[in-house]
């Protein structure tokens, strides 16, 4: 088994995706079993808590649930956007509350909040597309089994959730983002008819609409305020309807999530984490309304547990509401806070949190006393009770609302090593790059299986009880795969330790080091939390200083060749202190060194030139073509601001955005022909209809919307992607005999035709990623494709005349591939993933296509700079080692960082911000990897087809 | 180095001076900002007195004796800038005075340009704050790009570039404000959410402490060559000095001038020179290991 070049860096990406795999499946959350607390209540006593209460009992329940809603959505008091529940709430008949949701806030976890009352862990999120059914306990199940007849419309998160619980549902998806109306009139078609009749006990209602203006529009779109008010109309019927009908009922509208400042949810920014609830029943009674009080989302739980009458699911971490619960009876209150506070402390004994003597314990013991004391003696410390029974919820909810995460520490240190001793394997082949190819027999391989068996069965012996020791677990597979490549490598290392001593060390020039101390810095400076948050502050301020290092250098450059021919003709020498030495004697002869390559390409043109030819030699051509990219990054950094502290200030997109009309459309235009002019030479009328396409699909001619024209334009992309293949003599359909024929007459070597297949798959993807974008990001995306063009060029030139190692310009192509990827509006947090990309010409709900198209958006900036750099090379010198050196800096970078967060996260796990800063950004870590592993594996097998077919060809 | 040492031109004590001065004034702007608890207008006010204290002491330093300056560029080759050189050179009268006095004015102003354009494509405002950021231009303008250009002349950049060493006091200056700079805007993204963390705050203190660095580096320097001249290095060798000196010159206006390039004629009084000056710096343990690393061929320069 011979591994080279790509196909080992391929082996090596595998074997650290699968030890990343194993580290998150070694993040666990918690799901403490309660273990039931004796308080020696009789069931006397129970009843006593509960006589008199026949005129409380809820008959209909309806928890109406609008995505995104945000907490001023509510609130708002000048103007109030849902005026009648405004009404409610100022008149004192509802009660209102700020939530405040855990991370991450993205729906499916939020709504598990809401129906359990626990708060599940980060891992959540990946689960968010694929939700299994339910298994904890939940309010749903509970109404289930006491027999309520639950119906619910809206979001399939719920049918998927709940598949056999709900009597009667209809379910809407939240995919066509696109879609604000029909998703919400659906549902409330439903809720009218539900309305009429009286078959049901519980009506639970999904509301989409909002989340879908948020994530297309932002929250100040237009179409927020008339969507409120149709939420707010839809209260009202239910309200007035359950009003004439006199049953006892409850209603409860709130929030799964915020929405953010730009529009999305997945962060924790303060307007993501916080939603609105409102309560309303008419056994609440007349009130004076209060302050609106933040409390915790899982607090609704048990309220509507309690209030209902059913008794709180297990796993619940919330504490009761006590407002909402005023006005009961006394008995009966404090029987209620009497079994939320029971129930809290079964669950805190299960996640052994509290041992016997603990403070929450105490209190509820001496609160029961009391409580006994008053049933018997009927005096009046019931108030004194209550108060008590709550203390000791908040403790223990406080408490466990914080420490839900557990470890599987063996699996997480396991991997850790893993990457880590893989990243040591990457740095060692990098330094003695070209790495030679070398044999790794089976009986090796089998060797390094054995003794990574012997030391995982040690492991397990001494520390069982980790996943990584159960074998039908995947994790122990992915670390033993990990491993057994690590142990080959390792061998090898030591192998070939003494026979390589090959390390080229060169002058180290002051650019290079720059670019080298950068990127150590832009790693490390990613275990601060803010500077995660603003990591595109830290990539924008590095290009920008890598653009002025250029241009210093160049200045440099050329006003030391200006120097020296002032000197050589007055006949002055050796005031060059660089290399006075070696241009003492020869003068003249400065133009031949073979070092300062743009200085002598300078040196030719005639001496008396015009300033245009002055403009195209090539140090000054470069000079300039640095001052251009660097205005570039200038004007795309303040497109779109992201981030977290500026990220609510105004930008050029919201500008454009805001003007709309002409100017939008001039933006629109001038990306596109900008567009055309980089791609005219890939078959020029293809690229034409793909443009006018992506135009239709901003500004569409036809009635359906732009989705026809974005489906055309996916087909012209695949045509052109086809036709490349046939440019590149991938694909031939004529016979076989004509091919050898046309062959020989044409014979293109192989290096021509992986630039060409190259170039055809660069005009491809960029044209998808026009089409994926904002109609605001078009002119944008068109800006960070001159600039990849311009880069690569400058980077070339500056590698060929040794001012920059090529090692050195792979690393500022990593720096520009990053600018891009915030350029567009990403940024670390899951908040500015645009959904709305996924489904750009798909009118059906395809999970996978969604996934691929959304990844497109989000990484195809990042993608297609890499690409382009790698193009550039391929065009320029197509030497196997030349192009697949800048993959394997890449990589190694890339695995540096993935390495120190891996660390990072593992010995921070109980930091403040684990969940909002530091998992989110491993997730993109991984995400960027996999960019990565995509790119090499498309490279490879463009270097594979193209060997192959190169080699067919030769044979016939 | 030995140059320096060996030549006994008479201003250390002015240039200790001048040196102090900027260590004082950057100090002392330091502490103003500190008392005003960083309120961000009486900041840019001083920010602004700060920077035109440090042309304007250049500036008249410059006019009163221009030698002072002159000790420092003399290290390399002083001579060779005779075109470049601000009043010095065979061919100084009035016109080229005013001449290059305006002309240091206008690069004055230009530069001072050219730092705001490229602190917006660094990614500073441009409309918005502009009153901070042009604030910060001109600090950074009058620190690293006014004060060479006064002392150098309207070819500061080809001086500077030619030299390509920092050792001497303009371009040290230069970096060392501009690197200051360059650090003041990390801290920035940070959410300490200090008063300090303003827009130009930063910056400004990171060059107002590179100034600071850099004078302070400056001063110890001169004062190890004014021990070394308390030591009496340079008399041992004065002689032999001297009739280095003779013969170079010699070399020079008869031999190089008219295109003779061998050197060798003065290679052994070079010898004997370089010897001595090594032997008096090895008895006052003093390591230079620039001295060792020169190779022979640059010597006659001297």
């Amino acid at each position: 088994m011979k591994l080279s070049g790509l196909s080992h860096l391929l082996v090596e990406q595998i074997a650290v995706v699968t030890a990343i795999l194993a580290y998150l499946s070694g993040i666990i959350t918690v799901r403490p079993q309660p273990s039931p607390v004796e308080d020696g209540m009789t069931a006397d006593e129970y009843r006593i808590g509960l006589q008199n209460d026949s005129h409380l009992t809820i008959d209909k329940t309806v928890l109406i649930v609008i995505d995104a809603l945000r907490a001023d959505h509510v609130s708002a008091t000048n103007q109030p956007l849902m005026p009648f529940l405004h009404g409610l709430i100022a008149k004192g008949e509802a009660y209102s509350y700020v939530l405040r949701t855990a991370t991450p806030t993205v729906t499916l976890p939020r709504i598990k909040s809401l129906v359990a009352g626990t708060i599940p862990g980060f891992m959540d999120v990946i689960d968010n597309f694929g939700a299994v059914e339910l298994t904890d306990d939940n309010l749903i199940q509970r109404w289930v089994d006491k027999g309520r007849r639950v119906h619910f419309f809206g979001d399939s998160l719920w049918t998927k959730l709940f598949p056999t619980q709900f009597s009667k549902q209809e379910e809407v998806t939240s995919f066509f983002v696109t879609d604000f109306t029909e998703v919400d009139r659906n549902v409330t078609r439903n809720v009218r008819a539900a309305l009429t009749s009286s078959d049901w006990d519980v009506l639970v209602l999904h509301y989409l609409g909002l989340d879908h203006i948020g994530h297309v529009e932002g929250p100040m779109s237009a179409h927020i305020g008339p969507k409120l008010q149709e939420m707010d109309k839809v209260v009202k019927e239910i309200h007035t309807a359950l009003e004439e009908k006199g049953d006892r009922y409850l209603i409860t509208i709130c929030g799964d999530h915020g929405m953010s400042d730009a529009g999305g949810h997945g962060g924790s920014s303060h307007s993501e984490v916080t939603t609105s609830a409102v309560l309303l029943s008419n056994t609440f009674g007349k009130f004076s309304p209060g302050k609106t009080r933040e409390v915790k989302q899982v607090d609704l739980v048990p309220t509507l547990a309690l209030l209902t009458g059913v008794s709180i699911p297990d796993g619940n971490i919330g504490r009761p509401l006590t407002e909402v619960l005023s006005h009961m009876g006394l008995e009966r209150r404090m029987l209620l806070h009497h079994r939320a506070a029971k129930q809290l402390l079964a669950i805190a004994r299960g996640s052994g949190l509290f041992s016997a003597n603990d403070n929450a314990e105490l209190i509820f013991e001496e609160a029961t006393r009391l409580h006994k004391q008053v049933l018997q003696s009927d005096n009046l410390e019931a108030e004194r009770v209550c108060r008590f029974y709550q203390e000791c919820q908040e403790m223990v909810s406080d408490a466990l609302s914080s420490k839900l995460q557990s470890y599987d520490l063996m699996a997480i240190f396991a991997s850790n090593v893993a990457v880590i001793l893989t990243f040591t394997v990457c740095l060692w082949r990098l330094l003695t790059y070209p790495p030679d190819v070398r044999e790794v027999g089976w009986a090796n391989v089998c060797w390094c299986a054995g003794g990574t068996f012997l030391a995982w069965l040690l492991c397990c012996a001494t520390i069982p009880g980790s996943c990584v020791c159960h074998l039908l677990q995947p994790t122990a597979w992915l670390l033993g795969l990990t491993f057994v490549y690590v142990l080959v490598m390792a061998g090898q290392v030591f192998l070939a330790g003494s026979s390589k001593r090959k390390q080229r060390v060169s002058a180290i020039k002051p650019l290079h080091q720059f670019l080298l101390v950068g990127t150590g810095f832009h790693t490390l400076s990613l275990l601060g939390t803010s500077l995660v948050e603003e990591e595109h502050q830290t990539v924008y301020f590095l290009l920008s200083s890598l653009h002025v290092g250029f241009i210093i250098s160049l200045v440099i450059q050329i006003k030391r060749k200006v120097l020296m021919r002032t000197h050589s003709g007055s006949g002055w020498h050796g005031s060059d202190s660089f290399d006075a030495g070696r241009h003492k004697m020869d003068d003249d002869d400065v133009d031949e060194d073979v070092t300062e390559l743009p200085t002598r390409i300078a040196g030719r043109g005639s001496e008396g030139s015009t300033w245009m030819q002055t403009l195209r030699r090539t140090p000054v051509k470069l000079l300039l073509l640095s001052v251009v990219s660097l205005s570039l990054s200038r004007l795309m950094r303040s497109w779109n601001s992201t981030g977290d502290k500026w990220k609510h200030l105004e930008d050029l997109g919201d500008g454009i955005r805001a003007a709309g009309g002409y100017v939008l459309l001039a933006v629109v235009l001038a990306g596109l022909v900008v567009a055309i002019f980089m791609f005219s030479q890939n078959c020029l009328p293809l690229v034409l209809v793909a443009c006018a396409c992506i135009f239709g699909r901003h500004f569409p001619l036809s009635s359906s919307g732009g989705v026809l024209e974005a489906q055309f334009t996916h087909f012209v992309i695949i045509i052109l992607f086809v036709y490349g293949l046939l440019k590149a003599k991938l694909i031939d359909f004529k016979t076989p005999n004509s091919k050898t024929k046309s062959n020989l007459d044409v014979f293109e070597p192989e290096e021509e035709k992986m630039t060409v297949l190259l170039r055809y798959s660069v005009t491809a993807l960029s044209l998808l990623c026009l089409l994926l974008q904002r109609a605001d990001n078009i002119g944008l995306l068109a800006l960070v494709m001159l600039q990849n063009y311009i880069m690569s060029s400058v980077l070339c030139k500056l590698t060929g005349t040794g001012l920059i190692s090529s090692g050195a310009a792979a690393l500022a192509v990593n720096w520009l591939a990053f600018a891009h990827f915030f350029y567009q509006g990403n940024s670390n947090s899951l908040a500015t993933i645009d959904i709305s990309a996924g489904f750009v010409g798909v009118t059906s709900y395809r999970p996978f296509v969604h996934g691929a198209l959304i990844a497109t958006q989000t990484f195809g900036g990042t993608f297609l700079t890499y690409l382009s750099y790698l193009m550039h090379i391929i065009s320029r010198d197509a030497q196997k080692e030349r192009w697949q050196y800048p993959l394997f800096v890449w990589w190694t970078v890339r695995l540096a960082t993935v390495s120190l967060y891996l660390v990072n996260v593992t010995f921070q796990r109980h930091h403040l911000f684990i969940l909002s800063v530091f998992t989110p950004k491993l997730l993109y870590e991984g995400a960027h990897l996999l960019v990565l592993c995509v790119l090499t594996l498309f490279m490879w097998s463009v270097e594979k087809i193209c060997t192959v077919l190169e080699v067919s060809y030769r044979f016939e | 180095m030995v140059s320096v040492a060996a030549r006994d031109q008479p201003l250390p004590i002015l240039l200790i001076c001048k040196y102090l001065l900027s260590l004082v004034l950057g100090l002392g702007l330091l502490l103003t900002l500190v008392q005003s608890e960083f309120e961000l207008q009486a900041c840019l006010r001083a920010l602004r007195i700060y920077s035109l204290a440090v042309v304007g002491v250049q500036v008249a330093l410059q006019r009163v004796v221009p030698e002072a300056s002159a000790l420092h560029q003399g290290g390399g080759s002083g001579e060779g800038y005779g075109s470049a050189g601000f009043g010095k050179g065979k061919a100084r009268n009035k016109a080229g005075k005013l001449v290059d006095f305006f002309l240091v004015v206008i690069l004055s102003i230009f530069s001072v340009c050219l730092t705001h354009v490229v602190t917006v494509l660094y990614g500073a405002y441009l409309i918005e704050n502009i009153e901070e950021t042009f604030t910060f231009s001109i600090l950074v303008a009058s620190l690293a790009f006014v004060r060479p250009l006064v002392t150098l002349g309207p070819g500061a950049l080809g001086v500077i570039i030619e030299r390509a060493s920092f050792e001497e006091e303009p371009e040290l200056q230069c970096l060392s404000a501009l690197v200051g700079a360059w650090f003041g805007a990390l801290p920035i993204p940070l959410d300490w959410d200090t008063p300090w963390q303003v827009w130009p705050l930063t910056c400004c203190i990171g060059a107002v402490i590179g100034e600071v660095g850099a004078s302070a580096y400056l001063l110890s320097k001169l004062y190890k060559v004014v021990d070394l001249k308390k030591n009496n290095v340079s008399k041992d060798c004065q002689e032999l000095k001297s009739l280095y000196d003779n013969c170079f010159n010699q070399w020079y206006s008869e031999k190089f001038l008219r295109g003779v390039l061998d050197d060798s004629t003065c290679e052994p009084v070079f010898k004997q020179y370089q010897s001595c000056v090594q032997e008096a710096l090895k008895k006052l343990k003093i390591e230079i290991p620039k001295i060792e690393e020169i190779p022979s061929e640059e010597k006659p320069k001297e």
